[in-house]
């Protein structure tokens, strides 16, 4: 797929990642033409994913990561999977891409077509309006200019094309989806459900809701998980949604689709005459050359730092702080979730007992903490605000056990051969509050191969998450003592801003043109015709998992678009 | 350790006396399947069998024998390994290699790398935590008086994860073999 020597789209996207598929698969099917613009490579569904099939002793040094590797991906490797063997490729050479960070942040990419869509962790939990209110209700921040029925059909939508499985609760503060038939909880994981309900009246515990087909009936070049749980690999039979596998084809079925890999956009155009913007300045990867493409809507989707750093990097006389900067929030309110805080335990029941099959999920524990209708139940004293959730397993363990201990000889491999105690471990997902200070800044002084500025972090969690780690771990603790299992142990191995992956916000949205980047639609306030649908126009983090969230608002905005299009608002949009 | 009697038997058998090392050296030329590296020498190879076989016995399996442990330790050593962690692998390599020589003039039998091993491994569980603990420390860290075992637990039980690692993970073991075959009966798959 090239490009034409004239080329003429209605429609730019920036970036192929969970946002710009969507962005791309909506504008598509409205009749829009559409060039998808990636930065990295281009990756084939099912026949660029070269470890998919693979088993541990085909991997090299059996899928660990060498030193080599650690030279040149330093940074993807703070994840503790990213430079394995099976998976390193979706990963950045930091050496060729580098940023700097004032305090420690992990910024994590993948630079190919589907972006991040082939290596997330597939969680689909909706935000409510606890998360949209949670603003106003405490202070923090700006009050998003949404509320939950305003994006809940659109929710559906996604939901209904990307497969969700998942278990319906009935919780205010989790809205429910249309979901697929659950996958199973294994035997320890219903004892420790029943356990809870047993103990506390307000926390549930539930089977991870994931972006995996369950259901039976055909998604359009998709079919059923086979619970390989290979999925970081890429799944050949796109049985969790990517892009590749799902909103790229959709969009590729329409005729309208034009995908250019190897393309950093490095500025938006904008007319300062027509108050728009007029196309986007694309270099390409491998030459360096410089190209201008003309259209008359741009969507923001290159991830949440990148994104950001376009809009920066998009100066002109108007906006010489950056595109749409007129509130001076760009790159401001830095956000991610912190985890790596909770409990082990060793359940002594069901010894007779496997857990059979790859399950590629593990369960939710919805939050339960600074909810009303969890304070009616049982009126809960913490000293933070908002809340978290966590995700959890219980699986027998394997050999790998042995490397905690020292036996040798022919009784330590007859031992490590069978199923290993159960285990089930609670893992923490806490929101991080919206901050002034959290930041992103452009170093001019450091240019990267392309000459352009290297991004900066400056980001620390704070109070409110440092409190809200202690109440994670303790009622990890308590839930699992609760539960009458063996061997509770605490840990908390600290967690940085970038870590979760989850990075959000730097170009928020809000009501006020003052105070925020975005309006409602996820336009630009002050650019009609640019739309940051990807994580940068998070106002809050809620402690779910966003991408569903931004996968909802991107389909929204990409209909605002469409009609604001038809009504001819965006004419004047002329390079 | 086969291997070893096996050689030892055939020179006695000649009336010639002969150490470990030196059966070692004997015995490391005449192996055409081990390979040699920038960071391992041969003869640290061969030692480095000798424990492994110890850790993980080639008689476990009719497959093991398949699967020259001893290799795939030195390659993950050498390619897994930082050059800070190879230098310490390998200065505890010499310390065991220098423990187990001591422990051979002493008892001219073919059990010195056997006791060796054990000296290290066959300890309580909290004297195994302890050990743990030191080892996640550097080792500038760790008191002058425990150094040398600091070093020699790095070695042992860097050999002994990659030797579970390339055992564990093997086709021969992993693909083939149900090693949990006499799982407690009735095996209940749990849903």
């Amino acid at each position: 797929m090239t490009i034409k020597s004239t080329p003429t789209f209605d429609a730019i996207v920036i970036g192929s990642g969970i946002s710009g598929g969507w962005a791309a698969k909506e504008l598509c099917e409205q009749g829009l033409k559409v060039l998808v613009l990636e930065r990295g490579r281009m990756v084939r569904h099912g026949l660029d994913y070269p470890t998919a099939h693979l088993d541990s002793w085909q991997l090299p040094f059996r899928n660990s990561p060498n030193q080599h590797d650690l030279t040149q991906q330093p940074k993807q490797a703070r994840t503790g999977f990213a430079i394995n063997q099976d998976i390193k490729h979706w990963f950045v050479n930091d050496i060729d891409h580098p940023y700097e960070e004032k305090n420690r942040f992990d910024w994590i990419r993948g630079y190919h077509l589907g972006g991040r869509s082939l290596t997330w962790g597939r969680q689909c939990l909706r935000l409510s309006d606890l998360d949209f209110s949670a603003n106003i209700n405490d202070g923090h921040a700006i009050d998003w200019p949404v509320r939950y029925k305003d994006i809940a059909p659109w929710y559906d939508k996604v939901e209904q094309f990307i497969g969700v499985t998942g278990e319906k609760l009935g919780l205010a503060h989790l809205p429910d989806g249309i979901f697929q038939p659950p996958m199973p909880l294994n035997c320890i994981e219903k004892d420790f459900k029943s356990k809870l309900a047993q103990h506390y009246g307000n926390r549930y515990l539930t089977i991870g809701r994931v972006a995996h087909l369950t259901n039976d009936k055909n998604i359009l070049g998709r079919t059923n998980c086979t619970y390989r749980n290979r999925c970081m690999r890429g799944c050949p039979s796109g049985s969790y949604f990517s892009s590749n596998s799902s909103t790229l084809p959709a969009a590729q079925r329409t005729g309208n689709l034009t995908i250019r890999p190897h393309s950093i956009v490095s500025k938006i155009i904008y007319d300062n005459h027509a108050k728009l913007a007029t196309g986007v300045e694309v270099i390409d990867a491998n030459s360096h050359e410089k190209q201008f493409i003309p259209a008359k809507i741009i969507f923001c989707c290159a991830s949440t730092v990148a994104t950001t750093a376009i809009l920066l990097q998009s100066k002109s006389l108007r906006f010489p702080d950056g595109l749409g900067n007129d509130s001076k929030q760009l790159g401001h309110n830095l956000m991610d979730h912190h985890f790596r805080v909770g409990a082990t335990a060793e359940p002594a029941t069901f010894d007779d007992k496997y857990d059979k099959g790859k399950r590629p999920v593990g369960f939710h524990i919805p939050r339960f903490r600074n909810i009303e209708q969890c304070k009616a139940n049982a009126p809960e004293e913490v000293d933070f605000v908002r809340g978290y959730g966590f995700q959890g397993y219980a699986t027998r363990s394997d050999w790998r056990r042995g490397f905690k201990e020292m036996s040798f000889g022919h009784n330590m491999v007859k031992s490590l051969a069978k199923p290993g105690p159960w285990k089930i471990a609670l893992i923490g997902f806490g929101e991080c509050l919206p901050r002034h200070e959290n930041k992103l800044t452009l170093n001019y002084d450091k240019l990267d191969q392309w000459g352009l500025p290297t991004v900066s972090f400056d980001c620390k969690f704070g109070d409110n998450e440092a409190k809200m780690r202690k109440d994670m771990k303790n009622q990890a603790i308590e839930m699992l003592k609760k539960a009458g299992y063996s061997n509770v142990t605490p840990y908390d191995k600290g967690s940085s801003p970038g870590q979760a992956i989850h990075e959000m916000g730097t170009a928020r949205m809000g009501k006020d043109p003052k105070t925020s980047i975005v309006n409602k639609h996820n336009q630009i306030h002050s650019v009609a015709n640019v739309y940051v649908t990807d994580g940068a126009f998070m106002t809050s983090s809620g402690y779910q998992n966003p991408s569903l969230t931004y996968m909802a608002f991107t389909a929204r905005a990409a209909h605002h678009a469409v009609k604001q299009l038809k009504q001819g608002l965006f004419n004047n949009a002329k390079a | 350790m086969q291997r070893r009697k096996l050689l030892k038997l055939l020179i006695s058998s000649c009336g010639v006396a002969i150490s470990s090392n030196t059966l070692l050296k004997t015995f490391a030329n005449s192996q055409s399947k081990l390979i040699t590296n920038g960071v391992i020498k041969q003869h640290q190879t061969v030692f480095i069998e000798s424990i492994v076989s110890i850790l993980i016995p080639n008689s476990q399996l009719e497959e093991s024998n398949k699967l020259n442990l001893a290799q795939f330790v030195s390659h993950m050593i050498e390619f897994i390994l930082s050059d800070n962690e190879q230098s310490v692998f390998i200065e505890g390599l010499s310390l065991l290699q220098k423990h187990e020589s001591l422990l051979s003039r002493m008892n001219s039998n073919e059990s010195s790398l056997y006791q060796l091993v054990a000296s290290y491994l066959n300890i309580t569980y909290a004297e195994q935590a302890r050990v743990f603990a030191e080892q996640s420390l550097i080792i500038e860290q760790v008191m002058p008086a425990n150094k040398d075992r600091h070093l020699c637990y790095k070695c042992l039980l860097k050999i002994r994860e990659f030797s579970l690692l390339g055992f564990f993970t093997a086709e021969v073991i992993t693909g083939k073999k149900p090693l949990s075959h006499d799982f407690p009966i009735p095996y209940q798959p749990c849903t």
